[in-house]
């Protein structure tokens, strides 16, 4: 019996060394895992600022095009060659009040008893 | 190890058989030898056991715990030196940075030099052969081809499949509309380094990481009417070169300034050294009589002139022995509306004799032509100053001659006579609409609204009136200027100006257009003067820039602000036709 009791607190240090030892290796796992799940979303993430930057590169790109595809001088050649346009002169534009003044004498024009502003 | 005991009858009988067999061995060396064999092999398994163990652990402890962050692969875009884009007023792109090919070949990898030369001419014709030659044969591991390619020539390279070529992207600062303002822009050097125009003077700006984009203060369209009304007035009248510049004389903002020959801001490698230079901020020009609205401004703050006053302008004027002479000489005298509508020069020295030297240098120093333009550009040319100031170099400044200033400059000046009285420092960035008031007061807001009608009358009666405008109301005045050639005035080599203001109601806008050696073209009827050519030109920018600037046209003319002076102008284009 003596010998029985002595022998106890030496198995339960080894158990507790065990547990010790299991409780470590979980924690070390645990870090593992949580470590390698941080480099995977930091790569997940690179890998969307990369994408960020590619799309950025296109959009520059597409803005570039753009822009030159509006090129005042590339649309004026392309106004004169296709459509006939030319320049807007200051006589195209007019104001209301010249534009009333018109209208009175288009419609003089017309039917030379109505009057723009009177009764009808 | 347990015991066995022997309190079994037939274990004993079978114990007994056995060593009666084999007499020579005892029972407790067979257990021992049996049990140490199977002890050793556990302690050997759980050494191997614990070995791997141990090892599994040191190598999980030193992956999560001691392991170095992992690098991860960053793309070449990532490691491009930025460069923020520029853009015009509006939000219209007009420079920007792209990513480009350019490659580069091995020459140690190369196989056939001269097979080699000829598909990479194939391919490129652009690139001289007998430099790819020597480039191939070079001892180097590392040469480049052609940096900055376009994306088909990039393919047309990659498909000739030689392994000594590799390509390195490389980013290109890349201006999409051509030659549009060309010299307001600048360029970069093919490090990405802003060596003129905006690019030089905002290059800090615009290469920070993350910088914003640039604003300026041009408008696309404005730019684009002022360059093409500048390059059909140069070809029609043969001028060396021409620059122009548009103003916005409130705010101080740039909206358009075109110098040319221009050049393509894509390709500044091809561009000849003339072509280069931003002749409306760099070239100084003795500009003639568009100096003269600041010697009426200086008559009227000098208070030189009484109302209703006449000059004597039909007499000799002769000044150190030397005769002041008019290009349009009057046989009457003319009272001061009249000298400045006829662009009288006897009438603007008497003028700005009466006022003095002092006054007037006071006065062009508040004007800001006494200094470079305070502009954000690197390239802003400092004014040629008479080295003293007599008599004599106060009545022919006041004229414009004896002074040398950039067209920028003389804009600037007009814009302050023209705003209120104000000098606004011009610039070439965007100014929002809540900056509060700039710039300081050069000449009373009486003498500004003097001036305005004075230039208005120069357009509707004097020698401005071919930059008319129905409805836009446009004030101005030319200047025709002879070069200084080897100490001598030519008569045959001018330099044609014309300051164009507008609306009349309220000043805005200002246009200023200046030929160096135009000559006569076939509806000039044979005269080159500023009148025939930069007053035309002015007149036709206004037209195309009024309506995409918002400005109304105005079917009644403006009620004239002095009633005095109202008898003196006609309604020639005051609007309403």
């Amino acid at each position: 019996m003596n010998s029985s009791y002595v022998s106890r607190p030496h198995r339960y240090s080894s158990l507790g060394r065990i547990l010790l030892l299991l409780i470590g290796l979980g924690l070390v796992s645990a870090l593992f895992f949580v470590k390698t799940r941080a480099f995977e979303a930091r790569a997940y993430v690179k890998k969307l600022e990369n994408n960020l930057v590619q799309e950025r590169v296109e959009i520059r790109m597409i803005s570039a095009e753009i822009a030159h595809l509006e090129n005042p001088d590339r649309l004026r050649r392309l106004a004169r060659e296709y459509l006939d346009l030319q320049t807007v002169s200051a006589q195209q534009v007019l104001t209301f009040e010249e534009a009333v003044k018109k209208l009175q004498e288009h419609d003089v024009r017309q039917s030379p008893k109505v009057k723009l502003g009177g009764k009808r | 190890m347990k015991n066995i005991t022997p309190d079994n009858s037939q274990y004993q009988s079978h114990k007994t058989a056995f060593f009666e067999a084999v007499p020579s061995l005892s029972v407790q060396d067979i257990e021992h030898k049996s049990i140490r064999q199977a002890r050793v092999r556990i302690i050997m398994g759980l050494g191997i056991f614990t070995l791997f163990l141990f090892l599994l652990i040191v190598r999980l402890v030193e992956v999560s715990v001691f392991k170095s962050p992992i690098v991860f692969t960053v793309m070449k875009s990532n490691q491009i030196k930025p460069r923020a884009d520029i853009e015009d007023r509006n939000g219209a792109l007009l420079a920007t940075t792209l990513e480009t090919y350019s490659v580069f070949a091995d020459p140690r990898k190369v196989w056939d030099i001269e097979a080699s030369t000829e598909a990479i001419i194939s391919v490129l014709p652009d690139l001289d052969a007998a430099i790819v030659e020597e480039r191939l044969s070079s001892e180097k591991s590392f040469v480049w081809i052609q940096r900055n390619l376009t994306p088909t020539e990039r393919q047309s390279v990659f498909a000739l499949g030689l392994p000594e070529l590799s390509f390195q992207i490389e980013p290109r600062r890349i201006y999409p509309r051509g030659k549009l303002a060309a010299h307001l822009l600048g360029f970069t050097d093919i490090d990405m380094n802003g060596v003129a125009g905006v690019e030089q003077a905002l290059d800090a700006r615009l290469s920070e990481k993350g910088a914003a984009k640039v604003r300026l203060s041009i408008d696309m369209g404005v730019q684009f009417s002022l360059g093409e009304e500048l390059q059909f007035g140069m070809d029609k009248y043969q001028a060396k070169t021409a620059s122009g510049v548009v103003l916005n004389i409130k705010t101080g903002e740039i909206l358009a300034m075109t110098s040319l020959p221009d050049f393509d801001p894509n390709k500044p490698g091809t561009a000849s050294p003339q072509s280069l230079h931003n002749h409306a901020s760099v070239s100084v020009y003795e500009l003639g009589s568009t100096f003269k609205p600041i010697t009426m401004a200086l008559a009227h703050e000098s208070g030189v002139i009484k109302d209703g006053e006449t000059l004597p302008v039909q007499n000799k004027l002769v000044i150190r022995k030397k005769s002041i002479q008019d290009d349009h000489p009057s046989y009457v005298p003319l009272d001061i509306w009249d000298v400045l509508a006829k662009s009288s020069n006897r009438g603007s020295a008497i003028l700005a004799l009466r006022a003095g030297g002092d006054k007037q240098q006071d006065l062009l120093r508040r004007l800001g032509l006494f200094a470079r333009v305070p502009i954000e550009l690197k390239e802003s040319a400092a004014p040629l100053l008479p080295r003293e100031w007599q008599d004599i170099t106060t009545a022919t400044v006041s004229y414009g001659h004896g002074i040398s200033v950039t067209p920028l400059a003389l804009a600037t000046a007009i814009g302050a006579l023209l705003n209120g009285g104000i000098y606004v420092p011009p610039t070439v960035l965007k100014r929002d609409a809540g900056t509060g008031a700039i710039g300081r007061r050069a000449v009373s807001k009486q003498t500004s609204e003097f001036l305005v009608d004075m230039m208005r009358y120069v357009v509707t009666n004097g020698t401005g009136k071919n930059a008319r405008v129905s409805g836009y109301e446009v004030m101005g005045k030319t200047g025709t200027a002879e070069k200084l050639v080897d100490g001598q005035y030519d008569k045959t080599r001018l330099v044609t100006s014309f300051v164009a203001a507008f609306p009349y109601h309220d000043p805005t806008y200002l246009v200023l257009i200046v030929y160096d050696e135009p000559n006569a073209a076939d509806d000039t009827y044979g005269r080159a003067s500023a009148g025939w050519n930069a007053a035309r030109t002015a007149g036709a920018v206004v037209e195309r820039i009024a309506p995409v600037l918002g400005v109304k046209r105005t079917a009644t003319p403006s009620a004239q602000k002095l009633a005095s002076r109202a008898l003196y102008f006609t309604n020639e284009d005051g609007g309403g036709q």
